[in-house]
This record gives structure tokens, sequence and C-alpha cells, in this order.
């Protein structure tokens, strides 16, 4: 095996304890599938097993950084649970895991632990779901514009070959939410400023409280685009048309072939080369 | 390539210094204050950087006025050679130009697991084979190559080492194949002697010396978790026992060493004027020639 291989596996120990238990307590089938040499797993468990909890706010640091990503989120699910064990549980959830061992991004993984709790029915509120989607698709935005750099859009071209092929530029996306998600956020941004201001008062039986969320309204939609801002990703409302074109062009696309999905309707064919044209001039679009 | 000898002839000798991290005039200790009240006690300044936060006003305030600096880098892994990419390279040659350093160096392992990426930070030692050894190796000729820069690769603290190598034999290992020099942190190779119950000196006789252009001296706390004892690199003021020890044998043996950085920057600074003193003493900025006497 290789010293890439032990390193993730020193990385996964480090941060749960109850994979450490595992590790020691059945080592060969919990190494099983890392393919360690007798000698590596010997001298894995030589090491005295109260050294992997030296650090005991390695968990409680690196959860500040995740809560900063998806704090409307993880903010509504602290108000519910009333448990900092809920979130700490994702150090031992396999998302936690599966991203160590595929050097994947922790924040994403994080993501899908979050929506991962909803469907297991761990946290019930109904804004939850949509909320971390809309933190995670910000997550997203930000990791491909630090990944690929902004996309500087030059003159528009009078004319555009039907054969070229577009794209959302990097750190741009849309998704669609149920309506009250903007307000819900408000509302979260509002309760934290508030507890800002003397973050001892949540000791508080008096405290303010996280409550008087909008209402999850799943029958009315609203549209979101996400883009590089002055201050890291911003969002803007779309309309539904534009939304529907865009949302193909999440994937590299022949304009020829995204307009042809959009003929049904002569309006809204032309509606969508508009858009095309719209979007290709403000930078949102890319001809790859 | 240039060969070790080449490359450590033409760098400078710059004596005792004092580390730093962005913005940690606000925090500790501001290298321009200390070196205006101090200026025989510090000689350079060395800054700790990655490209998230980049410089800070004093290390440009330093900079400007035309003392030297070295270069410490806080976000690569030598040991993962998908780590080493053409933006890393590219930028921190660009920041390391900006203060005109002297040389790049860093400890060796890994600043952060998997993608660098923010919640991803944590030291960890490399895993003590010959495989990674080897890797390290390539990438100290990569970044050599590519920034034009000396490039010294630092023993990690931790307490958890894995690998069937003393640390000595794994870092002898990186710079014989790198043909590059390297920096001894005095207060981790104690940290490390202590996790294996080993002398602070051990493999030290075996250990090419000459290799060593820069030490690092830095105050370890003795700590415990759950009757588990090990040292903690605090950078506390006052380094342990063990640490001056390996300082003491080690100074007079590394014919090539050029710097002796006291890793003390949170701390405050009347705390640490008695141990810049001692190692001014050990390792004076200047070469003072003696003339021998008249026969």
């Amino acid at each position: 095996m290789s010293h890439h291989t032990l390193q993730k596996l020193v990385v996964r120990m480090l941060f749960d304890e109850e994979f450490v238990e595992e590790v020691y307590a059945a080592p060969d089938r919990t190494l099983a599938r890392l393919d360690l040499t007798e000698a590596e797993q010997r001298q894995l468990l030589s090491i005295d097993r109260r050294a992997w909890r030296h650090d005991t706010l390695r968990r409680r640091r690196t959860l500040r950084t995740l809560v900063e990503e998806f704090k409307v989120s993880t903010t509504i699910i602290l108000a519910e649970t009333r448990s900092l064990a809920s979130l700490e549980g994702f150090f031992s959830s396999q998302f936690f895991h599966r991203s160590v061992q595929e050097r994947a991004s922790m924040g994403l993984a994080f993501a899908e632990f979050l929506l991962d709790g909803c469907r297991q029915g761990m946290w019930k509120a109904p804004q939850i779901p949509d909320v971390v989607r809309l933190e995670a698709a910000i997550a997203e935005c930000r990791r491909t514009l630090a990944r690929e750099g902004n996309y500087e859009a030059g003159e528009t071209p009078a004319t555009i070959s039907d054969r070229a092929r577009v794209k959302l530029a990097p750190g741009y996306d849309v998704a669609g939410f149920q309506a009250n998600v903007i307000e819900t956020i408000q509302r979260v941004e509002q309760y934290l400023f508030e507890l800002s201001l003397m973050p001892a008062m949540a000791l508080c039986d008096d405290a303010p409280r996280l409550s008087g969320l909008p209402e999850a309204d799943q029958q009315k939609k609203v549209y979101l685009l996400f883009g590089p801002g002055a201050a890291g990703i911003s969002i803007t409302n779309l309309e539904k048309s534009d939304f529907l074109v865009l949302y193909e062009t999440k994937r590299e696309v022949e304009i020829k072939s995204l307009l042809s999905r959009f003929e049904t309707a002569r309006v809204r064919a032309r509606r969508a080369q508009d858009i095309i044209a719209e979007w290709l001039e403000n930078g949102a679009l890319m001809i790859v | 390539m240039a060969t070790f000898s080449w490359k450590v002839e033409r760098l400078p000798r710059l004596g005792v210094g004092l580390s730093g991290e962005f913005d940690i005039a606000a925090k500790g200790i501001d290298a321009c204050w200390m070196k205006e009240r101090y200026p025989e006690l510090i000689h350079f300044y060395e800054y700790g950087a990655d490209l998230e936060r980049g410089l800070d006003d004093g290390v440009r305030r330093w900079a400007a006025a035309g003392l030297p600096v070295t270069y410490h880098f806080l976000d690569i892994n030598l040991e993962e050679r998908v780590d080493l990419d053409h933006h890393w390279l590219t930028q921190t040659k660009e920041l390391a130009a900006e203060i005109n350093a002297s040389w790049l160096c860093g400890d060796a392992g890994r600043w952060h697991f998997g993608l660098r990426e923010r919640g991803h930070g944590m030291l960890m030692p490399p895993i003590l084979c010959r495989e990674s050894a080897l890797e390290t190796a390539e990438s100290i000729v990569r970044i050599e190559s590519e920034t034009g820069m000396v490039c010294l690769p630092e023993n990690p603290p931790a307490v958890i080492y894995l690998g069937d190598l003393h640390i000595l034999d794994y870092f002898a290992l990186v710079a014989e194949q790198a043909d590059c020099g390297v920096l001894l942190d005095c207060a981790h190779l104690a940290i490390f002697q202590q996790t294996r119950n080993l002398p602070p000196l051990a493999a030290l006789d075996n250990f090419p010396l000459d290799r060593v252009v820069e030490m690092h001296v830095a105050g370890g706390a003795h700590a415990e978790v759950d009757g588990y004892a090990y040292i903690e690199d605090s950078h506390s003021p006052e380094p342990l026992p063990a640490t001056w020890e390996i300082l003491e044998y080690a100074v007079p043996r590394a014919k090539n060493l050029k710097a002796i950085v006291f890793e003390c920057e949170r701390n405050a600074p009347e705390e640490t004027l008695e141990i810049f003193a001692r190692l001014n003493s050990i390792f004076p900025a200047k070469v003072e020639l003696k003339a021998e006497s008249a026969q």
C-alpha cells in the first residue's frame, strides 16, 4: 500500500474516536479494504490509542469552518435538536470518511450529511432541505471559481454559429427552491445577528430563540442564479424561462440542440435565443 | 541541476531571526518593532505564509526596509505529488519574490488533508518510509527548479508518527535524493524522540549535519490525555532542555548553517529576550575573524 492510503487512515482516526475503537477492536475487519501490510498494521496498532484523542478541540475547530459555510442550515438544525452531537456526528459518518478516502471536499460532504439527515428524519423542519441545497450551491460555486478562475466575458460577436457549444461559466449555477427560502435565510441571519451582540446570552432562559420561520411553500417556486459577485457568490432571481434554459447549460451543450429542446412553442424558442444571447453577453454563459 | 554545495555557498548567513505569520503584530510580536528595539538580537524575519492570506503589512514593511526575510510555506503537502500544482508554484514564487526572500522552507509532510480547502488544514508529519521520502524529494526538486529558489524541508511536530524510519533517516534520504539542504527543528526533533522513547540525540551521529542550513528553536510543554504523556509544540517562551541539547550538539557540526529562528511570535517580547541573547551567543550573525598570534 502507499503512504497516501495510510495518511488518509490517520486523518479518519484523528477525527473519529469511534472509528479508532473499531480499528483496535477488529483490525482485520475494519482495515480489510485498505490492503495494509502486516508490518504497517502492527505499527498502527502499536500507537497508544489514547494518543489519537490528544487534540480535544479538533472536531470543534473544523465544525466551526463548516458551520461558517452552512450557517443557516446548521442554525435551524441546532435549534431543533438542541444537540451539538447532531452535527459532530458528521465526523463519524460515511460522508466524512468517504470524502477523506476520495480526497474530496469536506464542505460538500457536509452538505450531503445534512441532506441525508433530512431523509433519515434526524431533523424535521421542512425549511432545512432547501436551505441546505442553497448553501451547498454557494459552496460549490465558490470552489469551482477557486479551481477554474474567473471567466472574463469578452465582446460578444455579432453572430454566433448555432453549432457553438455553451455552458455556465465557472462559479455560476442555477437552481429552483421553495418560494420562501430567501425569507427563511433572512430570518435566521437576523437571529444570528441578535445573538452575536452578546453570544453568552444563549445561556439564558430568556434569550432570543429561533422562531417564526416562514412556512416552506413547496407549491410555489423561486428560481435563483448563483454567480461571482463583489463579495463572494451573489444570488439573483431568475424568470422561470431563463432558469429552464440555463439549467440545460449546467453541462456543455450545443446551441442548436439547446434551442431544439424549446422549439415546441415558437415563442419560447425565440425567447431561448434571446436568453442565451443575454447571458452570453453578461458572462454567466460562456462559449466552450 | 545545481548541486547542494553550489547552492549553499550562495546563500547569505542570516544569523538569528524571529518567526511570524499573517497579522501577527495584532496578536503577538511585531517584527519591525522588535528589530527597532533590539537590533542586536533580531537579524531576519521568517514569515509563515499561505496563498489564501498572502503577505501582511508587517512583512511588507520589513522587506521595504531592505531587511532579510525567509518564506515559510504553510500550505503545501511535499509528500503528496498531486498537491504541487502550477498555481501554488507560481503564486508562491511571486509572494516570495515580493519580499525578496532568501529561500523557501516549511514542514515536510502535510499541511492539509485532501484538497487545499477551508477546514482541511491539519499539520501532519510524513509517513516515515522510503516511498514517501522519494516523493518529498521529487517535490523539492520541482519547487527549486520552477521557483529558482532553495527549498528547505523541515521535520514537523506530531504526537503520532508512522513509518519504519527514524525521522532523521527520512530527512537524510530526502536531502540525498533531492540534493538539497534541510531545516532542522530542534523542538520538533525533541518531540519525535520522546514519542519513540529515544534520548534527544538519538540518530544524530548518522545524520549529515552539513545539510542543515537553518534551525528552529521553540518552547514546548509537557501534556497528557487520559494519562498518555506527550510534548505539545506550544511555542511558549522557554525551550525544553532536550531542545537545547539538540541545538548545542548540532550547531558546531552544521558547517553550512546560515540561520536560526526562535519561534516565539505569540509571546510578550520581554519574555523572549533572554533566549534571543543566548541564541546569538551560540550563533552570531557575523563571523569574527581572529588574527593568529604572531609566531
